[in-house]
């Protein structure tokens, strides 16, 4: 049990790096609120012992041999274990930070954090707050930012008026007495939005748009 | 019977949990001694200059000045410098050792060396029996 009487926050700790990974197993060894329950050197062993023990909490480094730390959630994530992993990276690039979060991580730290610090931040996790290091936080913003722009297809500004017409539920020829278009124009530009949204009919591109905030 | 000369190191890595297991890995090695610990490559090269140690025991990537740099720096104040640099790596690529070596490093390791095996190679290298290996 923890100091205040709460059950100790179970931990399971992987990496590659005997060094850091002793140094870490050390730093949560030594906090009263959490119990080490394993330590692995490879990602395979890490998702083996990670779905017998169940830990709260499993820090594993992105890096490793035998399955990358990416891949051990993944695979968590499959198999429905409620384990939350946190990863720790000396490389904070902005692209597998995004991939780590997108994919259900509590958290990414950087290895240059002090042991103090990822304790506190494995605790932050195990309440329920998703922890980033500092100085990926304007990485992640920029990523997402980047990837909102290229999921949303450049539309025309015609093509916003058609597909807007299109889902108050008017027709093509509607449609084109409205804008002053012959039916044929309003159907190129029907097809022009399809292609773009990846769907084939006027339903799906409504439904599609408001997916990806076209359409207000 | 002659006591055996203890080799001076100084420890160069920007993260301190790193750091923390190396210095009580060099503490715990009777053969071993640490002068100091520093983050940065700045700060090594200050320290190096100034404590002259056996062995520079230098991250390769650290923010600012790399362990690389390090190495090419001392060689630059001094073509025979009397600290040998013995680099860590996280990431070990034939090209990265060739650019180490070239840059005057005494040898190489990976990060995933253990403790017993870092020491074991800081103590040849701060004796003069260079046998690098990226391991």
């Amino acid at each position: 049990m923890g100091e205040a009487g709460a059950p100790r926050i179970t931990v399971y700790v992987a990496d590659d790096h005997p060094v850091y990974r002793e140094g870490i197993a050390r730093a949560i060894k030594a906090r009263p609120d959490f119990e080490l329950v394993g330590e692995a050197a490879d990602g395979r062993e890490a998702l083996e012992q990670i779905r017998e023990k169940a830990p709260r909490i499993a820090l594993l480094d992105i890096n490793m041999p035998g399955l990358n730390g990416q891949e051990v959630l993944n695979a968590l994530t499959r198999d429905g274990v409620e384990t939350t992993v946190v990863f720790l990276s000396a490389f904070l690039d902005s692209e597998v930070v995004y991939s780590a979060i997108a994919g259900g991580a509590g958290g990414f730290l950087s290895k240059n954090a002090r042991r103090d610090d990822i304790c506190d931040s494995v605790a932050a996790v195990a309440r329920g707050q998703v922890v980033l290091a500092p100085e990926i936080q304007a990485g992640l913003a920029s990523e997402i930012q980047v990837r909102e722009k290229s999921e949303r297809p450049l539309l025309t500004p015609r093509e916003r008026e058609v597909l807007a017409l299109t889902a108050d539920g008017h027709s093509a020829p509607d449609i084109g007495r409205e804008l002053h278009l012959s039916a044929a124009t309003v159907k190129t530009h029907l097809s022009s939005l399809y292609e773009k949204l990846g769907v084939s009919d006027r339903a799906a591109a409504v439904a599609e748009a408001m997916r990806r905030g076209l359409l207000e | 019977m002659s006591p055996v000369a203890v080799v001076t190191l100084v420890l160069a890595d920007d993260s301190a949990v790193y750091r923390a297991g190396m210095v009580r890995a060099i503490r715990a090695h009777p053969e071993l001694e640490l002068v100091a610990e520093v983050e940065s490559g700045e700060q090594a090269i200050a320290t190096i200059i100034e404590r002259e140690p056996d062995v520079a025991l230098l991250d390769l990537r650290m923010p600012g000045m790399d362990g690389i740099e390090v190495c090419q720096r001392l060689r630059e104040c001094d073509p025979q410098p009397r600290t040998r640099c013995l680099l860590l790596s996280a990431y070990v690529s034939p090209e990265v050792v060739r650019r180490a070596f070239e840059a005057g490093a005494s040898g190489f390791l990976s990060k995933s060396a253990s403790r017993r095996e870092i020491c074991a190679e800081a103590l040849r290298v701060g004796r003069g029996e260079v046998r690098s290996r990226s391991h």
